[in-house]
């Protein structure tokens, strides 16, 4: 929630669980109330499986497919206390997706990946 | 430029109007180190294929020796014995991501004297204190590997004994005098691929 900012909304959000999905069994569903900017980035990097659907007068009008991005910035810092980020602290965080098979993400810098 | 941050070299390569050379960086990489191992390997054995080479000591934070895989990684038939106490073991990411990669065959042993008499090469490496955030584990495990003369008996002799120096006691100086002692060599070595990459950097023909 935070993350996106979702609870400084000045609109309704509903947060469902547990729904049912045909695809994988259950699912659980972020309702929001209005539209909104959204960092398909920053989304598609916490869960690549994430579908976003824009709904206007009860009809689906849009459906994106997130995957993983190439890179991120600035969502998550590098952890490795001998990377230069940890000592210069205005370099933007920058992750490489190296190994999208397995998802590894690797700081630009040190090449740590991220666990 | 030698830095103790990793990817500081990459940093001011962004905002420098020269060339930078990455001369070490942390425990990340190493390249001119590497360059100096494949000169130096290249000039003893002839060759840079066909060849068993034991890496021994920390091959966690050995930039050199994760450096020297990745580049060994390029020719055909190496094999690597992996030399080193469990808790300074070969990263995971670089066994899955270099030697599985690439289908390179390994083993690790904790003994120095196991695969000895099977290796080409050994790469010595020193446990460095900088790299340990608890001083008693660097204690604990400095004066885990030590070669000597006693040990090298069952070793080939043709053996190439490498190590990027300074050493502190993991070579003995019993070993110095030993034909197949190439530490000084790789040195003099070292010397003269960095002058080769200033003059490329320059574009001196």
């Amino acid at each position: 929630m935070n993350y996106f900012g979702l609870n400084e909304l000045d609109c309704q959000v509903a947060i469902i669980t547990n729904a049912k999905s045909e695809k994988s069994g259950r699912k659980d569903i972020i309702k929001i109330d209005k539209e909104i900017e959204i960092d398909f980035e920053k989304l598609g990097f916490i869960d690549a499986n994430v579908t976003v659907n824009v709904v206007k007068n009860g009809e689906i009008i849009q459906k994106k497919k997130l995957a993983l991005p190439d890179r991120i910035v600035n969502v998550v810092k590098c952890k490795n206390p001998r990377c230069i980020t940890s000592v210069e602290r205005e370099l933007d965080q920058i992750f490489i997706l190296t190994d999208r098979v397995n998802n590894v993400y690797r700081c630009k810098y040190c090449e740590m990946s991220l666990k | 430029m030698r830095h103790p941050k990793e990817g500081a070299p990459l940093v001011a390569s962004q905002k420098s109007t020269v060339p930078i050379i990455n001369a070490g960086d942390g425990g990340h990489n190493h390249p001119t180190q590497t360059l100096t191992d494949l000169l130096t390997i290249k000039r003893e054995k002839g060759r840079l294929d066909n060849l068993t080479i034991g890496l021994c000591g920390d091959l966690k934070f050995g930039r050199t020796v994760h450096s020297l895989i990745t580049a060994m990684s390029r020719y055909n038939n190496i094999k690597f014995v992996l030399i080193s106490p469990d808790e300074l073991k070969l990263p995971e990411y670089v066994k899955k991501e270099v030697l599985d990669k690439n289908n390179m065959e390994y083993l690790e042993t904790k003994d120095i004297e196991e695969y000895l008499g099977d290796l080409d090469i050994i790469y010595m490496t020193r446990v460095q204190k900088e790299r340990f955030f608890n001083e008693a584990d660097y204690i604990r495990l400095k004066d885990y590997y030590i070669l000597n003369k006693d040990k090298l008996k069952n070793a080939k002799s043709d053996l190439c004994i490498m190590h990027p120096l300074p050493r502190v006691n993991e070579i003995s100086n019993d070993v110095d005098d030993d034909p197949r002692a190439c530490y000084f060599k790789q040195v003099r070595n070292g010397k003269y691929i960095r002058m080769a990459l200033i003059l490329k950097l320059l574009e001196v023909k």
